[in-house]
C-alpha cells in the first residue's frame, strides 16, 4: 500500500500535507488532518518531505492501484 | 437580452475573474509565464489543478538541465541537439532556447538566492557545476535543483502580487469569434465553478501521463492539448509518445544516476543483453533504444528484464540513496535489497509528457487559434526532434514561458475583455457536470484501466505494427464512443476523473493514429513492419487536427535551416 497514516502522535496538524498533496489524498475535519483517498496516492513522497515532522507520514511504496503492465 | 444572459451565467458560476494574461498550470512552464507577463505590467492570473510548486511533474525533475553558456560554440550544440533529435527538431526553436537559455537561469538562480535557496549547482568558483550526462558529446548539463526552483517560483510570484487560484481544475477555454476569451474551471474540493475572463490565455498544463508508472504525473491527463485541439490546434508528433523505465514492483527514478555508477541490465538468461543492442554504450543507451530493446527480450522469450545494481561501488551505493533517497526507500519497503539482489525492471509509460509531442507552436509559442498560446510540456516540445540530449525539458520550459509571456502580452493589449452576456458557458457546464446526473453507466476508473490497457502494452508501445496498432484504435474508438458518453460521477472526485479520463481517450486516440500514420522507425517509435528511418519520405512533423467533428492525420514538411539531414534510410539511431 502507498500512504499508510498519520502517526497521530507525532502529526501537529500543520496543515502542509493536505495543502501541498498533488492527488488530494488528505482530508480535513476541524483541524484534524487525515488520510482520506490512500487508493489515489501515487507513492510521491511530496507529503513526507514537507511534513515538519520526521516520520509523521507513513508510506511504504506499493502503488495503490494496479497498473496494466507492458508485458 | 444580454443582461438576461449574465444572469444566466450568475447562477451557474460562482466566481468571475478577470485578467489581461491568464495562465493554465504552474509547473515550470507557467510560473515563468506568470512572470514574465507580470514583469510587463499587466494584470496576471494563474490557475492550477494543484498546489503551485508541488505539482505536474516540475517538482520531481531529476535535476539535468541544459544550459547554454557564452563561451559555448552554438553550431556544435545545435548540430549536437539536432542529429540526437533525429532530425525533427524545429531548428530554429533549438537556436531560440540555447541564444535565450543562460540569461534566463542566471535570473532564476538569483531570485532563489533573494530566499536563501539554491537553484543551480556552481563550483566552489561560482561556475555552473556541468558534466556530461546521458546523450552528451559535445553538450553539457548542468545541475538545478527541482524543489528549491519550483519554491523560488512560488515565492516570486507571491511577491509580485500575481493571485494564485489552486486546486482548480480547467476544464474547457471560451471563444468568441473564434477567439479564445478565457476558461471555465472548477475547483474540486468546493465544487465552485470559475469564469476566467482573459484578453490572452497561455496553456502551460503539460500532457497526458495516463495515471502509468514513473513519478509524479498521475494528475496530468491533457486537459491542455485536448482544449487546443478542440478548438484547431494541431497536435504533434505524438507518435514519439514517450517512456522511462522503472522497478516492475515500486516507481522509481534517477535511472541516468544507476547505468552511470555501473548498474547493468540483465535478462532472464543473466545476460548484459543491451550491448547486443548498442555495442558503443550498452547499458547507458538512450531511452528510445532501451526501451524497444526490452520489449524485444520478452518478445522473443528472453524476459524478465532486471537492473542489477549489485556492481556498484560502495561508496556509490551511498551516493545513489542520496540522491534518489525515496526510490530506494521504496524498493526496501516492498522486501527489495537493491544491492544485494537484481531488479525486476519495465519500461514506464508516459505519453505525452515530457519530449511525448503535443500542442504544436510556431517560434512565438502560438498555437494558430487566436488569443491562445502554450508553453512547456503542454506543446510538442519543438526543441527535442524525437527524444536529443538529455535536460532540454527544463530548458524549454522556462524558455518558452518567457516567450509566450512576450507573445501574449502585446496581444492581451490589443484585445480587450469579452462582455459577460456573450459568454456562452450553459452548454459546458451541462457538459461538464453530466456525469453527476447519470445513474448507471461507466465509472470513470474502470475505462482509465481499459484505456491504460490498451495503450501500455508493448505491442502498441515498442513494437508497432499495423495490426496491433489497428486494433488498438478499435478499441479506443470503442471507448470513445460508447464508454465516455456514459460516464458516471457520483461526487467531485469522480466528475474530475470523468473529464479526466474523457481526455486520456482522445489523446489516446491521436497517438495511435499518429503511430499509424509514420511509416518508418524513429525515436520512441519503432514499428516492425517499417524498421528503418526513412529520411526521403519520413522527414515530416506528424499532426492530428479536429476537421468537422473528425480526427485528421497528416505529415508536413518543416524547414532545416541549419543542418541538413542525411538522405536515404537506415537503421534507427
Ligand atoms: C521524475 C521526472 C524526472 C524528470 N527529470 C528531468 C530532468 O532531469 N531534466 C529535464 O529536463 N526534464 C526532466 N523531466 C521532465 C520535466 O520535469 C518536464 O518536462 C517539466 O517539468 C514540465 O514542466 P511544465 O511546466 O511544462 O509542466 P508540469 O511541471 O508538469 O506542470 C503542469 C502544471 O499544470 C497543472 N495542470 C494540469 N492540468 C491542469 C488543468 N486542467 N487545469 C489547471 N492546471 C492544470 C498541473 O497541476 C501542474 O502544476 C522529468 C520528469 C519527471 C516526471
Ligand atoms: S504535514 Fe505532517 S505534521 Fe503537518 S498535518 Fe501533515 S502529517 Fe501532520
Ligand atoms: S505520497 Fe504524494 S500522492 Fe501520496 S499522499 Fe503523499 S503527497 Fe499525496
Amino acid at each position: 500500500m502507498p500512504i499508510l497514516g498519520i502517526d497521530r502522535e507525532k502529526c501537529i496538524n500543520c496543515d502542509k500535507c493536505y495543502q501541498i498533496c498533488p492527488m488530494d489524498v488528505f482530508g480535513k475535519i476541524g483541524r484534524l488532518v487525515y488520510v482520506a483517498h490512500q487508493e489515489d496516492c501515487m507513492c510521491c513522497f511530496l507529503c513526507d518531505i514537507d511534513c515538519p515532522v520526521t516520520g509523521a507520514i507513513i508510506i511504504d511504496g506499493r502503488r495503490s492501484r494496479p497498473i496494466p503492465f507492458p508485458y | 437580452m444580454v443582461k438576461a444572459v449574465s444572469r444566466k451565467i450568475t447562477s451557474l458560476i460562482n466566481e468571475v475573474i478577470d485578467a489581461d494574461v491568464l495562465v493554465v498550470g504552474g509547473g515550470l512552464a507557467g510560473c515563468m509565464a506568470a512572470i514574465k507577463a507580470k514583469d510587463q505590467g499587466v494584470k496576471v492570473v494563474l490557475v492550477d489543478k494543484g498546489y503551485i510548486s508541488r505539482s505536474g511533474q516540475s517538482p520531481f525533475a531529476a535535476g539535468s538541465i541544459n544550459i547554454f553558456t557564452p563561451e559555448d560554440d552554438l553550431s556544435l550544440w545545435l548540430r549536437e541537439i539536432v542529429e540526437r533529435g533525429e532530425y525533427l527538431n524545429d531548428q530554429e526553436w533549438v537556436k531560440l532556447q540555447l541564444e535565450n537559455i543562460y540569461s534566463l537561469t542566471t535570473e532564476l538562480d538569483a531570485w532563489g538566492k533573494e530566499y536563501g535557496l539554491t537553484v543551480l549547482e556552481r563550483d566552489e568558483k561560482g561556475s555552473l557545476l556541468r558534466r556530461k550526462a546521458r546523450g552528451n558529446i559535445n553538450t553539457l548539463t548542468s545541475v538545478i535543483n527541482a524543489l528549491p526552483m519550483m519554491d523560488t517560483l512560488r515565492r516570486r510570484l507571491v511577491k509580485l502580487e500575481v493571485p494564485l487560484y489552486e486546486r482548480i481544475m480547467v476544464t474547457d477555454l471560451l471563444t468568441e469569434d473564434g477567439r479564445v476569451v478565457g476558461a471555465l474551471g472548477l475547483n474540486y474540493r468546493d465544487g465552485k465553478l470559475y469564469l476566467f475572463r482573459a484578453k490572452a490565455t497561455i496553456l502551460a498544463a503539460a500532457g497526458c501521463g495516463f495515471k502509468s508508472f514513473f513519478i509524479g504525473h498521475r494528475n496530468l491527463t491533457g486537459e491542455g492539448q485536448v482544449m487546443a485541439y478542440q478548438l484547431g490546434a494541431a497536435l504533434r508528433n505524438l507518435d514519439q509518445a514517450m517512456s522511462n523505465t522503472t522497478a516492475r514492483e515500486v516507481d522509481i527514478h534517477g535511472l541516468s544516476f544507476m547505468v552511470g555508477f555501473g548498474g547493468r541490465f540483465l535478462n532472464g538468461r543473466g545476460e548484459e543483453f543491451m550491448w547486443r543492442y548498442d555495442p558503443e554504450v550498452g547499458n547507458r543507451a538512450r531511452l528510445t533504444r532501451l526501451t524497444v530493446a526490452m520489449a524485444r527480450e520478452v518478445a522473443e522469450g528472453r524476459g524478465p528484464i532486471y537492473m542489477d545494481l549489485t556492481q556498484v561501488p560502495t561508496h556509490d551505493q551511498t551516493l545513489l540513496k542520496q540522491i534518489v533517497p525515496e526510490g530506494f526507500r521504496s524498493l526496501e519497503s516492498v522486501g527489495l535489497k537493491p544491492f544485494r539482489e537484481k531488479i525486476e525492471w519495465m519500461p514506464a509509460f508516459e505519453g505525452t509528457l515530457a519530449h511525448g509531442g503535443g500542442v504544436h507552436i510556431d517560434l512565438g509559442c502560438a498555437t494558430g487559434v487566436p488569443g491562445l498560446f502554450a508553453a512547456g510540456d503542454n506543446t510538442c516540445t519543438p526543441e527535442h526532434g524525437t527524444w536529443s540530449i538529455t535536460g532540454l525539458n527544463l530548458s524549454f520550459c522556462i524558455v518558452s514561458g518567457k516567450v509566450a509571456a512576450d507573445s501574449a502580452v502585446p496581444e492581451a493589449s490589443r484585445a480587450s475583455l469579452s462582455a459577460l452576456g456573450n459568454l456562452d458557458v450553459a452548454p459546458l457546464v451541462d457538459a461538464l457536470l453530466a456525469p453527476l446526473d447519470r445513474e448507471g453507466g461507466s465509472n470513470p476508473e474502470e475505462v482509465i484501466a481499459r484505456i491504460q490497457q490498451t495503450i501500455i502494452p508493448y505491442p502498441v508501445a515498442y513494437l508497432r505494427r499495423e495490426e496491433t496498432l489497428q486494433n488498438a484504435l478499435a478499441r479506443i474508438q470503442n471507448t470513445r464512443q460508447w464508454e465516455i458518453p456514459r460516464l458516471r460521477a457520483r461526487n467531485l472526485r469522480e466528475l474530475v476523473k470523468a473529464r479526466e479520463v474523457r481526455n486520456m481517450a482522445l489523446i489516446a486516440e491521436a497517438i495511435v493514429q499518429s503511430a499509424l500514420y509514420r511509416q518508418e522507425s524513429r525515436g520512441f517509435h519503432y514499428r516492425e513492419d517499417y524498421p528503418l528511418t526513412d529520411n526521403d519520405q519520413w522527414l515530416k512533423w506528424i499532426m492530428v487536427k479536429e476537421e468537422r467533428g473528425e480526427m485528421k492525420v497528416r505529415g508536413e514538411v518543416f524547414p532545416t535551416p541549419y543542418i541538413q539531414p542525411p538522405t536515404g534510410k537506415y537503421p534507427p539511431r
